[in-house]
């Protein structure tokens, strides 16, 4: 008797702590009693760039209620970006006519969902999430300026110019893209896997995760990793950015030795 | 040192090589020149039709099997650009480009920077980590050049002098035009009218030389046949060499104060002469934000009368100064320069302005002329094209703009 009452505990204590920590014995949960929650984890929860990096896979991982839907959305941190309009000029020549800046917005943002978007949530709903598969709604808090020197104040058509030309500059570079049915679940598991491009912003990433029933967002779940330089990366690109001058007179020296080197090396060889 | 029996063979042999030995030794280095200028020639080609858009399908299969078997182990992330490329592909840009400068003493910015671009690199650190590239490439080309005698430094340093102060002026000149519009466009079509009449007028006057020294030497062969018959005065008259190419504004410098002999470049003229070419060239480089070797061979070619290979090897010489001060600004004001990408291009580009500048050997002074224009021609339509054509995307993404 007592045995059977010390397995019940143990067996909810081992649940009350699947809830806290998920693991991969989450399926061991009796369906029912206490709806498992959603929750979401990134792994490796830090990538480092070193000399060798040439972009990382991140899994992502989590549990979720059964039978719910799940969309994530992974986005790097918000950023400034400077964007150039061509035009003509003389009639003839096309140009940089204007430059603007875009602040605010994501670098880098990856959605997953299990299901087609539209067929989860209300469009309204999913702009509102800021996870439509269109990631128009990524810009709703961008602020758009002038970058030319006399800052000329920039029409909002203009702007809506400049924020459709980022959003199809950041599908044409893959840094924003959609990922539908690319979660699999299996019972109160869900599993993605996001493949980091080597020259994806730096800085803390968030994940959000959603729970989705009969159009219903019924959990929501965040979770971060970061992307930091690190070893002779971080070495050198701090040194270039904190220490120039030395940095540039290293450079220097360094460039003209192996230059003259090169050079003996070779007219001693060729014998003239 | 140490005098062990080998060491002492190898002193003899060094002091006093044989004759075989060095026969072997040459024909061994012409070896490894005939092997390097062929993969150099190809690498150039192949470089220049990807520059050129000119999408050749088997090209780009090579290219892209050659970056899935390469890519996975041989990349390498760049601290500063931000990006991850393949190490093979950087080490072959500069080497084409390294070829190209060694040949033509032209600092291959023009070439290089859109190159890395095209990989993937932004155009900041693109633009200044080239220039860092350049002081390797033209100590090393420079290096090669001077062992050959084709540097007059008297020439370079005042050529240098003249290049700061109108350099600097430049810049000047540059904060002026821009407060007052449009500026970005003058310079674009002053760019490409410049570069367009500097390449008409060197393949105009190089083929020309090409088709008289043609003519020429169909007349001595016929005069061969003459002398049999004693007309040897007449022989002695006409295969006297012509003088290939008289020196202008005589009369202008002569009475210049300041004259001095340039000896490397066998000329006497003011000092003041090439000092205002080198102010004029520095002044053109800062507005135009071009290398100074495009312009500077030409004028001291053509202007300055001294024969291209002198003129190719002081233009290398100059540029390892010019080169120094522009990386060190870049380094200081903009932190663009990165440091392993420079690296990595000077390691194909020194090995290549080496092979460049033997290349450059066995050809005549206008056959290089030919193919220097011939290169300023197409970089100058593919500029006009730029500007004509219509954009196939109106808004883009800008990273800071570079100089180039």
């Amino acid at each position: 008797m007592t045995a059977i009452r010390t397995a019940i505990c143990a067996l909810f204590l081992a649940s009350l702590l699947l809830l806290v920590a998920p693991s991969v014995h989450a399926d061991l949960e009796t369906p029912g009693d206490v709806p498992t929650r959603l929750t979401v984890r990134p792994v490796p929860s830090a990538v480092d760039i070193d000399i060798n990096y040439g972009g990382a896979q991140v899994n992502i991982k989590g549990t979720a209620p059964r039978g719910a839907q799940v969309v994530v959305k992974i986005s790097s941190p918000p950023a400034s970006t400077v964007l150039s309009k061509k035009g003509r000029v003389l009639g003839f020549l096309w140009m940089t006519t204007e430059r603007a800046r875009v602040d605010n917005v994501p670098g880098l943002c990856a959605l997953y969902s299990s299901a087609p978007l539209q067929s989860l949530l209300s469009s309204d709903e999913l702009a509102r999430l800021q996870i439509d598969p269109t990631f128009a709604a990524l810009l709703n808090g961008a602020t758009v300026e002038s970058a030319a020197p006399d800052e000329t104040p920039i029409s909002p058509s203009d702007a809506q110019a400049y924020l459709q030309g980022l959003l199809n500059a950041r599908i044409e570079q893959g840094f924003y893209r959609l990922h539908e049915r690319d979660i699999s679940i299996q019972g109160t598991e869900w599993a993605t896997s996001l493949s980091l491009p080597a020259d994806a912003p730096i800085g803390s990433y968030e994940v959000t995760a959603y729970a989705i029933e009969d159009m219903q967002v019924v959990g929501k779940d965040t979770a971060s990793f970061s992307v930091e330089k690190s070893g002779v990366v971080d070495f050198l690109g701090t040194m270039a950015r904190n220490n120039a001058v030395a940095y540039g007179g290293l450079t220097i020296v360094v460039a003209v030795a192996a230059g003259l080197g090169v050079g003996r090396l070779f007219s001693g060889e060729g014998g003239h | 040192m140490i005098s062990t029996p080998e060491n002492m063979a190898a002193e003899i042999e060094r002091v006093s090589p044989t004759v075989d030995s060095k026969g072997a030794h040459k024909s061994r280095s012409r070896q490894l020149t005939r092997v390097l200028s062929g993969l150099a020639l190809t690498i150039v080609v192949l470089a220049i039709l990807r520059w050129a858009g000119v999408e050749v399908p088997f090209l780009s299969k090579a290219f892209a099997t050659f970056a899935n078997t390469f890519g996975t182990f041989s990349h390498i992330y760049l601290p500063v650009a931000g990006v991850s490329v393949n190490l093979l592909i950087l080490i072959g840009l500069g080497f084409g480009v390294g070829c190209l400068s060694g040949l033509f003493g032209v600092g291959g910015g023009f070439l290089m920077t859109p190159l890395l671009m095209m990989i993937g690199i932004p155009s900041a650190p693109a633009v200044a980590s080239d220039s860092c590239q350049i002081v390797g490439a033209s100590s090393s080309g420079a290096y090669a050049h001077m062992r050959m005698g084709n540097v007059d430094v008297k020439l370079g340093l005042t050529l240098l002098a003249g290049g700061i102060v109108g350099g600097t002026a430049g810049v000047q000149v540059v904060a002026m035009l821009r407060a007052l519009g449009n500026f970005d466009c003058w310079v674009k079509i002053t760019y490409v009218v410049v570069l367009g009449a500097i390449g008409v007028l060197m393949l105009r006057e190089s083929v020309s030389t090409l088709i008289k020294n043609w003519v020429f030497s169909i007349r001595q062969r016929t005069l061969l046949e003459l002398v049999d018959e004693g007309y040897v005065e007449l022989k002695a008259r006409l295969t006297a060499p012509e003088e290939v190419m008289h020196r202008p504004f005589r009369s202008l410098t002569d009475r210049l104060p300041g004259q001095t002999t340039f000896a490397k470049a066998g000329m006497q003229a003011s000092y003041i002469f090439p000092f205002a070419i080198g102010l004029l060239v520095g002044l053109l480089t800062a507005v135009m934000g071009v290398g100074g070797g495009f312009i500077l061979i030409p004028a001291m070619t053509y202007i300055l009368g001294v024969n291209t290979k002198i003129a190719v090897g002081t233009s290398l010489f100059q540029m390892v100064f010019t080169s120094i001060n522009v990386t060190f600004q870049q380094a200081v004001t903009n932190a663009t320069v990165d440091a392993p990408l420079a690296m990595l291009l000077l390691v194909g580009s020194a090995i290549g302005a080496q092979v460049g500048a033997r290349l450059g050997r066995p050809l005549k002074g206008h056959q290089l002329r030919i193919m220097l224009g011939l290169l300023v021609l197409a970089v100058t339509i593919k500029l006009l094209l730029e500007l004509i054509l219509p954009p196939a995307v109106w808004i883009t993404l800008a990273d800071v703009e570079g100089g180039h």
